[in-house]
């Protein structure tokens, strides 16, 4: 195991942040940490890196007890906070090269790792800048440089990727799939699906400090009775038809909204077939149709009750 | 090293503490420079433009006109100017027009004719009754050593009459010097906001920077020592800087003594720091309060150490003397004057180590502090 949290309790005066969350991370994983804001997911990693005093619980990484004294254990962990963490002073060059040398001693081994991080992050026209004068993202992708620069073997990523655009977070994520391949552990937390569901080898969900689903996406997924939502544009319903289509086998719920009729079916076969052929015994007429498999968001709705995003 | 360096860039390019630390200083010193430099123009000696009226000269009034003309100051400026007039309507005039501040007529004695009675015309006067007193003595040398005519007047003068402001003792030789170490003691708190910067880059409840900090395997207290002497060195170059600005640019000429008051700046400088980066430890609150507290500490120091308003520290010594004893400013500001104005080098070194002592510590409580390494919330 390379992170062992035990029953972690968290307070902030009567708030509780973390209430008795677990959580084990294997070696090799991407491992995603998904919740909504206030969840608890900086909260956590927080904990695990031993900055946050926390009420209960134990933490290991690395199989030893996390300390603020591990020295050893720190120098192989990669930290990449929600909020930018960089001096305005120094440059991005500068940055990188300060943040390594608190792991890496050595001068002419250091260049080269500052090298490659600046390498990975794309930042090569922008070494001389100062954090002020880089946009949101680039600001972004230099915190990515400062946290990983120096090769270590667990990389704690939180929410890298808000105000980056598409492009770059596609290579940001790219890039964290590659550390992985060259073995190192990945914890990822973030409130965007998407991102979890396409690097993430295995996903704890979030919510009000607890742990509430543990799996694969497709474990998870398949936790859920939601087996597909399939969406057909119609112009015009009329509420008996509406109700005909809620009595299909396995319909869990309907909606119609904007001219747009959304079924929710669980697990079964031929709901796609049914529904049409509802639809055109009643004489709907219909235009763009569309199926979805459920997201992760779904999982999260149903276990919640509410939307991973607000 | 690679961090000491590192930190030396940081303050250097952290444009608003430079302000406060090196322009701020130097700017005050040019106010203090110009204004000062004026106000002691004004009572420096000049030479004192008087008038001689002899309608038929003797060789007894030669004799007077010539040591009138040859009487000197120590550094060899006349002290006075002399102009000859034919007749008392011209003498007159002149007087008048305030070109001369008064004229002698020589006849069997000496008579001054001033408008007005002010130190100038009582130089005169003074003159005049110290050579009727010495008439034969001066008579007799000029007879047989003409050459040490102007010796023996200069001699006279500089017993008998204070022409100019004599300081008590030690090497002051301007009474505002005290301004300027006024000066340096301010410089020496500023270092405060570099205590407090270091203090907040550490603190991973108050800067991000320091939360990464935190997490690197780099030792704390090892972090925070090199952030300490980087701006330690820093700040005591810094404060060579000032000092070397009042004493080449606003030509303050502390003498001997300046070798020991750039130590007094550095042991100053130190404590600077050392408070600032308690302030940033100890006290609990954002990173505003902090700079407030930073101020607030800047301010109470300095006025108290009589940095604005001098009268201050001897009212204190009346009621309460404890605080001229450990206040930092009035440490710093005493240390120097105790060497200048007195030339005590007992109590400098007095006031040198008790400010040490302080110094050590605040930084012993902000380290003590500091080895809680989680904290509450961030
Ligand atoms: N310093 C603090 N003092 C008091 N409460 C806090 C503090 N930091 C966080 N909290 C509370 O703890 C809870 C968890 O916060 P946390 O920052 O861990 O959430 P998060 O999952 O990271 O959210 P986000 O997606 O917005 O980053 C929230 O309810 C938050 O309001
Ligand atoms: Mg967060």
């Amino acid at each position: 195991m390379v992170v062992e949290i035990e029953n972690l309790v968290k307070r902030y005066g009567d708030l509780v942040a973390l209430d008795h969350f677990n959580l084990a991370i294997e070696e090799g994983e991407v491992f995603g940490l998904l919740g909504p804001n206030g969840s608890g997911k900086s909260t956590t990693i927080h904990c695990l890196l031993s900055l946050l005093k926390y009420d209960k619980g134990t933490i290991r990484v690395f199989g030893q007890e996390m300390k603020p004294t591990s020295y050893d254990i720190k120098k192989d962990i990669g930290v990449i906070m929600q909020n930018v963490a960089v001096f305005d002073e120094l440059t991005v060059y500068e940055n990188i090269d300060y943040f390594c040398g608190l792991y890496i001693r050595e001068q002419k081994e250091r260049k080269q790792l500052v090298k490659e991080a600046i390498d990975f992050v794309e930042l090569q026209d922008y070494r001389k800048f100062y954090p002020k004068k880089l946009s949101g993202g680039l600001l972004r992708r230099l915190n990515i440089a400062c946290g990983i620069a120096h090769k270590p073997r667990l990389i704690i990523l939180d929410e890298p990727t808000v105000a980056v655009d598409p492009q770059s977070r596609n290579k940001i994520l790219e890039g964290i799939q590659r550390l992985n391949k060259e073995g190192a552990t990945i914890i990822y937390t973030s409130h965007y699906m998407e991102e979890v569901e396409q690097i993430c080898t295995r996903i704890a969900i979030m919510d009000k400090g607890k742990n509430v689903a543990l799996g694969t996406k497709d474990e998870l997924k398949a936790m859920i009775d939601l087996g597909e939502t399939i969406s057909v544009e119609i112009l015009e319903l009329a509420d008996e038809v509406k109700e005909a289509v809620g009595r299909l086998p396995h319909v869990i719920k309907v909606s119609y909204e904007n001219y747009l009729l959304k079924v929710k079916f669980s697990k079964g076969k031929h709901n796609l077939l049914r529904l049409l052929d509802l639809l055109k015994e009643q004489e709907v007429g219909f235009g763009g149709l569309h199926s979805e498999l459920p997201t992760l968001n779904d999982v999260f709705l149903e276990i919640t009750g509410k939307e991973l995003r607000d | 090293m690679l961090h000491f360096i590192y930190r030396i860039k940081l303050m250097l390019r952290q444009r608003t503490g430079m302000f406060w630390c090196l322009l701020f200083p130097v700017f005050l010193g040019m106010l203090f420079y110009f204004m000062l430099g004026n106000i002691e123009n004004l009572e420096q000696f000049h030479e004192v433009p008087v008038g001689i009226l002899a309608t038929d000269m003797e060789s007894s009034g030669e004799m007077f006109v010539e040591t009138l003309k040859s009487a000197g100051t120590e550094d060899g400026t006349p002290m006075f100017a002399v102009t000859e007039y034919e007749d008392k309507d011209e003498a007159n005039q002149a007087l008048d027009a305030e070109e001369i501040n008064g004229y002698i007529t020589i006849g069997t004695d000496y008579a001054l004719t001033v408008k007005e009675s002010d130190i100038n015309s009582s130089i005169i006067k003074m003159f005049i009754d110290q050579y009727m007193q010495n008439e034969a003595l001066i008579k007799e040398v000029a007879m047989t050593h003409p050459e040490r005519v102007q010796e023996l007047v200069m001699q006279m003068f500089s017993e008998e009459a204070e022409i100019k402001e004599i300081p008590l003792a030690g090497q002051d030789k301007s009474p505002y010097t005290q301004y300027f170490y006024a000066l340096l003691a301010m410089t020496c708190l500023f270092a405060a906001n570099v205590g407090l910067v270091n203090g907040i880059d550490i603190q991973a409840d108050l800067s991000m920077v320091a939360a990464r900090r935190n997490v690197a395997p780099a030792k704390k207290m090892r972090q925070v020592m090199v952030d300490f002497l980087a701006s330690y060195f820093m700040y005591c170059v810094l404060a060579t800087l000032v000092l070397g600005i009042c004493i080449f640019v606003y030509k303050q000429d502390f003498g001997s003594n300046a070798g020991f008051i750039l130590l007094g700046t550095w042991v100053g400088s130190f404590v600077g720091i050392a408070a600032g980066t308690m302030i940033a430890v100890v006290f609990k609150g954002d990173r505003q309060k902090k700079q407030g507290l930073c101020v607030a500490f800047f301010l109470i120091s300095s006025f108290f150490g009589g940095l604005q308003w001098g009268d201050i520290t001897y009212y204190l010594e009346k009621s309460c003397p404890i605080v001229n004893r450990l206040n930092p400013a009035t440490l710093i500001v005493n240390s120097f004057k105790s060497l200048a104005v007195f030339g005590d080098y007992q109590q400098y070194a007095v006031n040198l180590i008790t400010l040490f002592l302080i110094g050590l510590l605040f930084l012993m409580i902000s380290i003590w502090k500091l080895r809680r390494t989680q904290y509450a919330s961030l």
